[in-house]
């Protein structure tokens, strides 16, 4: 119950976003709204939904690891749409980035097809290790490159040649995919540290909920904002301006 | 490699000023420098914000007459100017359009 709370967090500010980028991508068919979309609708609420629902109704019973496979496969393609976006919004014309973003694609794939074709392993296997890797990999190169274009763009909103909001944008993205990786860090850790068949304990739980929140609060000022907060940001660079 | 925008910009302020081309080019790479945007990665609109705020001091340096006239000319063309080769949206522009669409 101690995770709780910022699992659900994450849970409902996750399906309000996705849903909202995937209403933006209807709208104006563009790639990157799409990718986000999916990208957060697949790595939150839908890969949990299928998670969760493995372990509350199906534990125990052979059902349990074809839906965890299943949830892993959809947040598998969650972690795709996120490292495309990512190669696609921040750095479009480097090829590295471009080398970057498949190869992680095409080693999710790859361990994603381990998983489906190996047995239930009794402990964290070869794949488990390379899969949470990817993970990581994936939503910490996001999040550098959202606060290294953040630390540009708040440059160009003192003086003048950036919005406010959106510079602030890129911030929270970046605190919000950081937290999400930490998150995927602490797991990996706890899994690595526990006997099979161990729970988390309370203090990987709490750890995890403050991720979750975290996490939640950055995805929510970063593309849901509050006028409240879009005022503040507005008023704050002018004096700035000013000053 | 260098953005489509940057070229189009400092060829036509040599076509409208006769200003050298190394001149031009170092003209509004350094007007997008002020502005903390590069020549390989500058859009269109962060271009023009850059014509319309910044270009003419540079512009006046180099020895051209009435520079915000040449400003106003290159942001009126860059306008309805279409790129052949797709200039890739910022960051900021495909962020604004997820916050405020």
């Amino acid at each position: 119950m101690v995770g709780m709370a910022g699992i659900a967090a994450f849970f409902v500010v996750g399906l309000a976003v996705s849903i909202r980028l995937l209403g933006v991508w209807h709208k104006t068919r563009r790639m990157p709204e799409l990718l986000a979309g999916l990208g957060l609708l697949g790595i939150g609420p839908l890969g949990f939904c299928v998670l969760m629902a493995g372990i509350s109704f199906f534990r125990g019973t052979p059902l349990a690891h074809t839906i965890g496979v299943a949830a892993v496969g959809i947040q598998d393609l969650g972690f795709v749409a996120s490292v495309l976006f990512t190669w696609l919004v921040f750095r479009p014309s480097t090829r590295w980035a471009q080398v970057l973003a498949f190869g992680i694609s095409i080693a999710l794939a790859l361990t994603f097809a381990a998983l489906v074709s190996m047995p239930p392993a009794h402990g964290p296997s070869l794949q488990f290790h390379a899969d949470v890797g990817l993970k990581i990999l994936s939503l910490g190169w996001g999040a550098l490159e959202a606060l290294r274009y953040w630390r540009v763009a708040r440059q160009r909103v003192a003086i003048g040649f950036a919005d406010p909001l959106v510079s602030a944008s890129f911030l929270a993205w970046g605190v919000a995919l950081a937290s999400g990786a930490l998150g995927f860090l602490i797991i990996y850790v706890a899994v690595l540290s526990l006997e099979p068949g161990q729970a988390l304990g309370n203090g990987v739980q709490l750890l995890l909920s403050l991720c979750g929140i975290v996490t939640a609060i950055g995805l929510y000022l970063s593309l849901l904002p509050p006028k409240s907060y879009a005022r503040h940001l507005a008023e704050s660079a002018r004096q700035v301006a000013a000053g | 490699m260098i953005s489509p925008v940057f070229e189009w910009v400092a060829q036509e302020l040599g076509a409208t000023t006769g200003l050298g081309r190394p001149v031009c080019r170092g003209v509004v790479r350094s007007a997008l420098e002020l502005a903390l945007f590069q020549p390989e990665a500058v859009s269109p609109a962060q271009m023009k914000m850059v014509i319309e705020r910044l270009l003419a001091d540079g512009i006046r340096r180099a020895g051209v007459p009435e520079p915000e006239q040449v400003c106003a000319r290159l942001a009126s063309a860059l306008d309805s100017q279409h790129f052949e080769t797709r200039t890739p949206e910022s960051p900021d522009e495909i962020f604004d359009r997820l916050i405020r669409r």
